[in-house]
């Protein structure tokens, strides 16, 4: 099944582009301006918030608090219809580990070993006191605190606020790491609560790759060659005695012709910000964020074999199942989000 | 970039971060609320008439007032989960 396109494919290429148009939008939300005031300034001094030319005054509580439950309701609905988009792809932990992540790579491809290490470190800082300020920002005029910035004129409480939050994002970032998605996150724990099998999730697909193992090139991939799938059980015995060696014992010696697709690389593994092994099987602190995938599919150009053994898509379309759109949990969230949607629509009107 | 943690470090980092994490949330919602009702000059004006501080001071003064409190609970929580000290004595040889 090998294809005729002669480009790597990378079918996830609008991550990197989307992640930094998410962070440029974050640095540059505080100096968007609205009918001659910051769009967003949520002035805890002053006691109002500006919501792009919205203002919302302390009685206007409800409103706030309705919006925020809203937000977080159509989060829940998106991971339980999408999976989990928010944590591969937006969550700020996310974002700014990658952003961490490529100074880190820069700094090593361009500059000498010795020089990288400190040279990482400092632009680290550079880029956490700047997301500070840009966050204290929000809830203080941010071009009067740029300009006081030199002059040593920020309150004690706008410098210890910058403080903090450059910390935070340096310690979460740059410290903590995947540490925060596996152990600290509670959001990352709800999704048992939020997702099903037909909720769409980072998969491999265990028929068509095992066995795995290295092979001579040139063999073409298991449906080209007529080797076909395996039935599921066999595959998820191999998936079994590679991931438990110890318990299993030697996994067998396979002839060539009779290997999966997987040639057992590791690139996907080497790839998952996570250290998680995906071919394992579905993962609880899996981010879905597809550096699997995305590797994978360059592995498998490479090989020869056609695209899809990772894939993002519901453990019940992997097994072939029809899709059921329509879940009690759907429903639920659903309605919830109408009933908020009603309530800020009749006291709107 | 990935880097494995020790499983000392990251036990730490459980622990801690079970303990700081959700009551760091806690307190942002509770000081979202209440501030959002009560003004930090009026309640100085009430409780502490004779000395003068700013906004910036009574927003921050509460959320770490709440973050205490809900470190503090968290805290007795993870206290108290700790599993009992067993007091049959297995380990003792019986001879």
């Amino acid at each position: 099944m090998s294809t005729p396109c002669t480009t790597t494919p990378r079918p996830l290429h609008w991550r990197g582009t989307f992640h930094a148009v998410l962070l440029a939008l974050f640095y540059a939300l505080p100096w968007l301006r609205w009918d001659g005031r910051q769009a967003l300034l949520l002035d805890i001094n002053a006691r109002r918030f500006d919501l792009f030319g919205w203002t919302l005054w302390p009685s206007d509580v409800g409103v706030l608090i309705g919006l925020l439950a809203a937000i977080a309701v159509s989060l829940a609905l998106l991971t339980h219809v999408a999976g989990r988009i928010w944590c591969g792809h937006a969550c700020p932990q996310t974002l700014w580990r990658r952003a961490f992540d490529g100074i880190a790579r820069a700094a090593s491809r361009w500059l000498p070993a010795s020089a990288a290490r400190p040279a990482t470190q400092l632009a680290w800082g550079l880029l956490s006191l700047w997301t500070g300020i840009t966050f204290v920002g929000l809830f203080s005029p941010i071009a009067e605190l740029v300009v006081a910035a030199p002059n040593a004129g920020w309150s004690s409480w706008e410098t210890f606020w910058v403080l903090f939050y450059a910390a935070a994002t340096w310690g979460n970032a740059g410290f903590l790491r995947e540490q925060v998605c596996r152990s600290l996150c509670p959001f990352a724990r709800m999704q048992p609560l939020l997702t099903d099998p037909h909720t769409p999730r980072m998969l491999y697909d265990a028929r068509r790759g095992e066995p795995r193992g290295p092979r001579p090139s040139g063999l073409g991939g298991v449906l080209g060659r007529g080797r076909g799938l395996l039935d599921p059980t066999t595959a998820q015995d191999y998936v079994f005695r590679a991931a438990h060696p110890l318990l299993a014992g030697p996994t067998p010696t396979f002839s060539a012709d009779r290997l999966g697709d997987c040639t057992d690389c590791a690139a996907c593994v080497s790839a998952c910000p996570m250290q998680l092994d995906i071919r394992q099987g579905p993962q609880a602190d899996c981010l879905a964020c597809g550096a699997c995938l995305e590797a994978c599919a360059q592995q498998q150009h490479r090989a020869g074999f056609g695209p899809g053994l990772v894939r993002y898509c519901s453990p019940q379309a992997m097994a072939g199942q029809p899709r059921r759109w329509w879940r009690p949990r759907t429903l639920a969230l659903l309605s919830m989000l109408l009933a908020l949607l009603a309530c800020g629509l009749w006291r709107l009107l | 970039m990935n880097r494995p943690f020790s499983n000392r470090r990251q036990r730490l980092i459980q622990h801690w971060g079970a303990i700081l994490w959700p009551s760091f949330i806690a307190a942002g919602a509770a000081s979202v609320v209440f501030f959002a009702f009560v003004d930090p000059l009026r309640l100085q004006a009430i409780s502490f008439p004779d000395t003068t501080i700013s906004r910036e001071l009574g927003y921050t003064a509460g959320f770490f007032m709440f973050w205490t409190v809900t470190a503090l609970s968290s805290a007795v929580t993870w206290y108290l989960q700790r599993p009992m000290p067993s007091d049959d004595d297995e380990e003792l040889p019986l001879g």
